[in-house]
């Protein structure tokens, strides 16, 4: 096996080496994508779970529905975000203060922001583990994409998920970015 | 802040939409059955001077027979025969099988016996033959009595171990195949092209009995290969998108370790070897030291029960080196045991050598910085390691004297090493070394192309890739046994696209 070797001399190599070949495993970069508060809260809503039905002893069916972020915090390497909980069946509705963490699922390695803890600012009137009901926010694993590179030639981008930090007043999501030279045959089945 | 501008608008998007292509593995063309343990194959030259050949007056026939023999089994191991053309003493003939091609074959330090081959036609005439004679040379030449059964008269033969390359040939682009390069009676070398397709960017991995393709990043899959089924694909699996797999290592029949090199795994998996599935995970973040806590896990090797994995420790960027490091992983718990400080940086190649007592040392080449993004820095050599007591016993080349970034390492004898070395001006070549005195011997190989890798296999056959654009090559050379002494050229096997990485099957 061979030791890392950066990318300046894997581009001496022939063709593309500097996109996967050679000693050189980094691939052909790395990156940061900055999300705002807006971003964040787009990114916590869309993983909202769908409403859902539980049955606990001695209650009618109760239906627990979350609602988007009202507010968000970025506080000691995590997200907190008030959601709106709604437990239909028996009148509640509520809000939650939900601390989101950077963290791994593992071993797929999916890059995810999980659930940490789940307080809710009214006791609940039931004995409900809402934490419990929130999936992780799972990234994309990887995102690829085909631009034009140089001399008209088509290269393939692929941006992979590599980790997520919350500092100072942002969301930082790394990704690693490599391309690849499509061929011929490629190009030409590509949307 | 982005970086790659090209990239902002485009993740941000499909980040915002959570939508966009995943990466999967390549499909493949699995055989569907499971792989068979490597065996070993030998070329025999049979010589029955008593047969009589139809109703001429003929006698006499000598054929090469080939011998694959499967590794199962203590003394006694199954194998397959295939008879070439026969010389008679006027003209040459087919020699006919009519049997099923199966033999079987007894080993041991003295006793070297084949069962029945055969019944074989040359001709109209019908015989068995037994081969009956000692080994030689540590196993990797045979000779004896030949006796055919139309007259029950012996004959002679005499069979050499064939020396087999595996090896990864890609153009980096759109293509990567796996070719045998093999030494034959000694003398002959042989290529057999094309047996499997891979990735452009494969590493091929001999770890016990099992022959493994690892398709690094963006292909992110294990490729088992099937040494009894020509080399085909038994399962392709991919271990996780953008995972960016670098080794692996087989510790049993049911348990093997990938390296993961990149974030967000930065970790070994624990990995079906039956069907590549990844089982669990071994988190190495907190024995990486750079800002981003990458280890960097590279190089995996099993040995003394634990398996040890040579960790690069560079963040995410390339530009900061810490210190190189061995992660010691206990096999029963699937945790880390312990690690092992290298007191240099970017460890790649790391060679399990056996001194004559039989103890085993861990030689790790450790590559210092390249030029590029970075001064070059000479902060490597090669280190040996003590895996039982965990420490650097000693220094055994330093880069300094070499005249270059160690690039890579094959250790021929306690006595004698190569290593691969890159200079300030990417100028690449195979250096053998004395460990004793830590000192260049002399330039085996020298040039302006890369060289990936460099393998010894076990009877003393160094392989150096030329990577040349125009004449791609494996050549071969016989390590001497005198290290004062030259390497014998043996001869070159042109190939058709680079070699990238290869492995000894024997």
């Amino acid at each position: 096996m061979r030791p890392c070797v950066p990318i300046a001399l894997a581009v001496v190599l022939p063709v593309l080496a500097a996109a996967h070949g050679g000693p050189a495993a980094a691939g052909n970069g790395v990156g940061e994508l900055s999300l705002d508060r807006e971003a964040i809260r787009g990114l916590l809503d869309a993983a909202l779970p769908p409403p859902a039905t539980l049955s606990l002893p001695g209650l009618p069916d109760l239906i627990v529905r979350f609602e988007s972020p009202r507010g968000l915090e970025l506080v000691d390497g995590g997200i907190e975000a008030v959601l709106g909980v709604v437990l239909e069946g028996i009148g509640y509705r509520g809000a939650l203060r939900v601390r989101y963490v950077p963290d791994v699922e593992r071993p797929e390695g999916i890059v995810t922001l999980r659930p940490d803890s789940a307080i809710p600012d009214v006791p609940l009137p039931v004995a409900l583990d809402v934490r419990a009901l929130l999936p992780a926010v799972a990234l994309p694993r990887a995102m690829s994409f085909n631009v034009e590179g140089p001399q008209g030639r088509s290269l393939e981008m692929t941006c992979m998920v590599q980790g997520v930090e919350v500092r100072d007043e942002r969301v930082v999501v790394h990704f690693g970015l490599l391309s690849r030279r499509l061929s011929l045959s490629e190009t030409a089945g590509s949307p | 802040m982005i970086r790659p501008a090209i990239a902002l608008p485009t993740c941000l998007l499909v980040l915002a939409t959570a939508c966009g292509t995943d990466f999967a593995p390549k499909e493949s063309a699995p055989t569907g059955e499971p792989a068979a343990p490597l065996g070993q194959v030998l070329d025999l030259d049979v010589s029955l001077p008593n047969l009589s050949i139809g109703t001429a007056p003929i006698r006499g026939a000598d054929f090469e027979m080939r011998l694959d023999i499967e590794a199962g089994g203590e003394r006694r191991h199954d194998a397959r025969y295939t008879a070439g053309r026969a010389r008679l003493a006027m003209g040459s003939a087919d020699v006919e099988d009519l049997s099923d091609g199966r033999t079987t074959v007894t080993i041991s330090d003295s006793v070297w016996t084949t069962g029945r081959i055969g019944p074989l036609r040359i001709e109209n005439t019908v015989f068995e033959v037994l081969l009956d004679g000692a080994p030689a040379d540590g196993g990797w030449s045979v000779s004896g009595r030949s006796r055919e059964s139309q007259t029950t008269l012996d004959g002679t033969f005499r069979g050499w171990r064939r020396h087999r390359f595996l090896v990864a040939t890609t153009d980096f682009f759109s293509s990567g195949r796996i070719v045998e390069v093999a030494l034959v009676k000694e003398t002959e070398i042989r290529v057999s092209e094309a047996l499997e397709s891979v990735s452009t960017d494969p590493i091929l991995r001999r770890t016990a009995d099992a022959v493994f393709a690892v398709n690094r990043l963006s292909f992110d899959d294990l490729q088992r290969l099937d040494p009894d089924r020509g080399f085909r694909t038994a399962w392709q699996t991919g271990i996780g998108v953008g995972a960016n797999p670098h080794d692996v290592v087989l510790v049993s029949s049911d348990k093997a370790y990938a390296t993961r090199y990149e974030p967000p795994f930065n970790d070994l998996a624990v990995v079906n070897p039956h069907n590549g599935a990844v089982l669990s995970s071994i988190v190495l973040e907190e024995l990486a030291e750079n800002r981003d806590r990458t280890p960097r896990a590279d190089r995996a090797v099993f040995v003394e029960g634990s398996v040890f994995v040579g960790l690069q420790d560079v963040d995410r960027t390339f530009t900061r080196f810490a210190e190189g490091k061995l992660a010691v992983i206990d096999i029963d718990r699937d945790e880390i045991a312990g690690v092992i400080r290298l007191g240099g940086k970017n460890p790649g190649e790391i060679r399990v050598v056996r001194a004559e007592d039989g103890r085993a040392k861990l030689w790790v080449a450790l590559g210092g910085i390249f030029p590029g993004l970075q001064q070059q820095e000479l902060s490597g050599g090669v280190v040996v390691v003590d895996p039982v007591n965990r420490a650097v016993e000693r220094m055994v080349l330093d880069d300094d004297d070499a005249g270059g970034n160690v690039a890579g390492l094959a250790v021929a004898s306690p006595g004698l090493g190569y290593v691969i070395v890159s200079d300030s001006g990417f100028r690449n070549r195979v250096l053998a070394f004395d460990p004793e005195r830590s000192e260049v011997l002399r330039v085996v190989w020298e040039s302006a192309d890369f060289i990936p890798e460099i393998e010894i296999d076990g009877h003393g056959i160094l392989a150096v890739p030329d990577r040349s654009f125009l004449d791609p090559r494996l050549c071969l050379y016989r390590v001497p046994v005198d290290p004062a002494s030259l390497e014998t050229p043996i001869g070159c096997a042109s190939l058709a696209l680079p070699a990238v990485s290869f492995e000894p099957l024997d």
